[in-house]
């Protein structure tokens, strides 16, 4: 299973300029069970680009595959794609609507037109994959804490057993305390339900902990891709897109033009941590 | 999307017509406005546009930004036509079935869709040109004697103008809001309309909701800044009329003047 | 400048008949001193009490139990409302919410108006306050087409115009990336020091503080710690305990030190690490 993106562009309709696109030339492929980091800063195109993996958006040029089917085609549902591919918007709690928990996360699997039995069945599953407990079933999402809502709004699209889950900005507005948490519980929804995850994201520090793939965008386009470590070394590049490495890849770049060997290859604080160790120990003996 | 809706909208320019009183613009559309309706024949259109071109040369708006404006109202403008068109009564000038089509009919229709695309553009000629809260500043001048009647007026000008702030950002939230539900399988456009509106739900909600949860956010940032009512309060942009302002006025009242003597007593040529 | 004693305060919340349901101290027992002309950081993570103590700042809640004084004045005194919120500018989390002109110009001029101040001052206030936060070029612009950091750029010139002798930021940088943030971290850092106007930053980042000269950690209400960045940063195990994230240059001191190589702690920049390890 994989999703093909073959040149596609978006220019927004009714745009005076002809040369103005929100994401130019795209082409990528994202294999089954992949884990990627869509960096880019505002306005780069990523929000863009992952709308039109669900098809929200529709492409002013080229194709989009998914498991080799051209999902522009005549006979391709866009509804059962939608149910395929999950996508968790930007504060998504903005989303909630409902009288209750229970129901608002049951919206998604109802559409879908699953019977009664299957919704219910899906809709306590993804509110227990999100953590939250059973006795706020029938409260209101209204009532909840910020955090809470947002683990609501992610297990609205998780009851709909996507095959690809796509979060744009999930812990935006949250503080240390709240962005740990829902960045630990995608990593864990990851091992559980083995979906391709696509995090899209400003942050390399959030990120680089986590996934496996980094593609970055800037001005609609796609500049870096590859491994998460590979990209990290092209930290003046990332620089200069206004998105920075995390601090550690400073200090070990910092420490390399001081003569030093150490790996420049180092996202964590524990990896650092080992390579100055290690770095050290040879200096002293 | 929704976010392209020009009409309404500031359009940022320095020129003499967005330098003009809000109150001379505020007379001038009403006058242009209401003289559209006190002509019956085409050549009438002709010192209109003469105005209106004037207008839209002199303020440096770009003209398909202008045209842009007028899509949403293309529904409107079909209906208008179309109905004109088709029930109107005359020489025929061909039938089918029980639909006929005449000569005046489309005279009319014609008649009437220029009118109306007129209208819209000289309306949003004075937006385009003139800032919301310019345009707040003159209706509450304007407005000034219903003090007397006790209508709060100044609270009315500053309710418009923070009501013209956010149409553009709940635009866009409803667009994302229909998005966002649309990727959890919400179907926004089959059924008859009370499955649809039912099915607005999801969109109207979260909607009401962070309408609420801003107006609540807007009134703390606007009590931090020492908002208190009108009284006390002193003006960025006191009106006050110029000499541009008194020419201004001069070319409206030709206007009406030419248009008067058009329509009274040149022979009825078109 | 600001001087809270023993404040506290309290949220009830009441039944349909309005019985007294539930009483929750959301600010419990805070003394926070801020000299004239400093830069003061307020950390802690949601619903810590940070931003219901900000909100006290500007008078735009009252203290339920202890008292709080701006600029010698009382907040509980509502003759002088109007004073403490013009001594005491605030600046709130989400830019589209605070932005009440259409145009960047208008709402820059919307406080001064506000104070009565006659239309030719209005005019050199909003240069000024333009200029100060390096937004001038915009001045004719609709907030709408801004980016999140030139508007909240935009916001904070609105309380300047106020000529306001503090301003209380409230979470200023949590809605923006991070052009945004280091956008208005720079004009605030300006104000600061140019304009020597007292600032009072709320914030859960923790790279924010650094060049604050005090910082308070707040936790359930209560101020838990206090003292210069360093004296803060070098207590690693306890901001940890109230989930805050260290930069991650000072936790790798840190562990470093851990492991027996001596530095100076804390560290706060990659410079300070490098050049220890370095000499």
């Amino acid at each position: 299973m994989s999703i093909i993106l073959d040149h596609v562009c978006y220019q927004y309709k009714d745009s005076i300029r002809t040369d103005e696109y929100a994401i130019k030339d795209i082409n990528l492929k994202i294999e089954d069970g992949e884990f990627i980091g869509l960096i880019g800063h505002t306005g780069s195109g990523k929000s863009t680009l992952v709308q039109h993996l669900n098809g929200l958006v529709k492409a002013s040029a080229g194709n989009i595959y998914y498991n080799g089917e051209d999902i522009y085609d005549k006979d391709f549902s866009m509804h059962a794609l939608r149910g395929k591919v999950g996508l968790v918007f930007q504060y998504p709690e903005h989303q909630l609507f409902e009288s209750t928990v229970i129901k608002d996360i049951s919206f998604g699997p109802k559409n879908l037109g699953l019977p009664p039995l299957e919704v219910d069945l899906r809709s306590y599953q993804a509110m227990k994959d999100v953590g939250l407990s059973e006795e706020l079933l029938d409260v209101s999402p209204f009532s909840l804490s910020g955090g809470q809502k947002r683990r609501v709004a992610i297990a609205g699209v998780l009851a709909m057993q996507p095959e690809v889950l796509i979060l744009d900005e999930p812990t935006a507005g949250l503080d240390p305390k709240g962005r740990e948490e829902i960045l630990q519980l995608i990593k864990q929804l990851r091992r559980e339900k083995k979906c391709t995850i696509i995090l899209v994201s400003h942050s390399m520090e959030d990120v680089a902990n986590y996934v496996e793939r980094l593609i970055v965008m800037h001005h609609g386009q796609v500049v870096l891709d590859g491994n998460t470590r590979s990209i990290f070394k092209h930290s003046d590049e990332l620089e200069m897109l206004g998105l920075a490495a995390p601090q550690v890849t400073y200090i070990m770049r910092g420490l390399r033009k001081k003569g030093w060997n150490v790996s420049e290859d180092v996202i964590t604080v524990e990896e650092a941590k080992k390579e100055i160790l290690k770095a050290l120990g040879k200096r002293l003996g | 999307m929704i976010r392209d809706i020009t009409i309404g909208q500031y359009y940022p320019k320095e020129s003499v017509v967005h330098k003009l009183d809000p109150r001379v613009k505020l007379i001038g559309t009403l006058v242009y406005m209401i003289s559209m309706f006190c002509f019956q024949r085409f050549l009438g259109f002709f010192f209109v546009i003469c105005f209106l071109g004037l207008t839209i040369n002199i303020s440096k708006v770009p003209v398909p930004y202008i045209l842009k404006g007028l899509k949403p109202i293309i529904a409107i403008l079909l209906f208008t036509v179309g109905i004109n068109a088709l029930f109107s009564q005359g020489r025929v000038l061909f039938e089918f079935g029980i639909i006929k089509i005449t000569i005046e009919g489309i005279r009319k229709a014609i008649f009437m869709g220029i009118r109306l695309v007129l209208l819209v553009i000289g309306a949003s000629m004075m937006t385009f040109t003139t800032t919301p809260n310019h345009l707040t500043d003159g209706l509450e001048a304007l407005l000034k004697p219903l003090k007397w009647l006790h209508v709060p007026v100044h609270e009315i000008a500053m309710m418009m103008s923070i009501a013209l702030r956010f149409i553009p950002i709940l635009l866009e939230e409803t667009d994302k809001i229909m998005k966002a539900q649309m990727a959890r399988g919400a179907d926004f456009e089959t059924g008859n309309m009370i499955v649809r509106a039912k099915k607005l739900i999801p969109l109207l909600v979260p909607l009401f909701v962070s309408a609420f949860r801003r107006a609540n956010d807007l009134a703390m940032a606007m009590d931090a800044r020492c908002y208190r009512g009108g009284e006390g309060r002193t003006k960025m942009n006191p009106l006050s009329y110029k000499r541009r302002d008194y020419y201004a006025f001069c070319i409206i009242i030709l206007y009406v003047v030419l248009l008067f003597v058009n329509v009274k007593y040149m022979p009825q040529l078109i | 400048m600001v001087n809270s004693k023993d404040l506290t305060f309290e949220y009830i919340r009441r039944d349909e008949n309005g019985n007294v349901e539930s009483i929750t101290k959301a600010v419990d027992g805070v003394n926070i001193h801020v000299e004239p002309g400093q830069f003061v950081a307020i950390l802690g993570h949601n619903g810590s009490g940070k931003s219901t103590f900000a909100k006290h700042i500007n008078a735009l809640l009252s203290p339920t139990e202890g008292s709080l004084f701006i600029d010698k004045k009382d907040t509980k005194n509502l003759e002088k409302l109007w004073e403490i919120r013009q001594t005491a500018g605030m600046v709130f989390q989400n830019p589209d919410n605070q932005i009440i002109g259409n145009v960047v110009e208008e709402d820059v001029g919307f406080g001064p108006e506000n104070l009565g101040i006659e239309t030719k001052k209005i005019w050199e206030r909003v240069q000024e306050s333009l200029q100060a936060v390096d937004m001038l070029n915009f001045r004719k612009h609709s907030p709408n087409k801004l980016s999140g950091g030139q508007k909240q750029r935009v916001a904070i010139a609105g309380v300047v115009a106020m000529k306001p002798k503090c301003i209380i930021l409230d979470e200023p940088t949590a809605m923006l990336d991070p052009n945004g943030r280091k956008e208005v971290m720079e004009t605030i850092k300006i104000l600061n020091q140019q304009e020597k106007i007292t600032v009072i930053l709320i914030t859960h980042y923790m790279e924010e503080v650094v060049n604050a000269d005090k910082v308070f950690v707040m936790n359930k209400g209560q101020v838990v710690m206090e003292g210069t960045p360093r004296e803060i940063f070098s207590q690693v195990e306890q901001l940890k305990e109230y989930r805050l994230d260290l930069p991650q240059v000072t936790e790798l001191a840190y562990e470093l030190q851990k492991e027996g190589i001596p530095l100076t702690s804390p560290i706060l920049t990659v410079e300070e690490l490098l050049s220890q390890l370095t000499p």
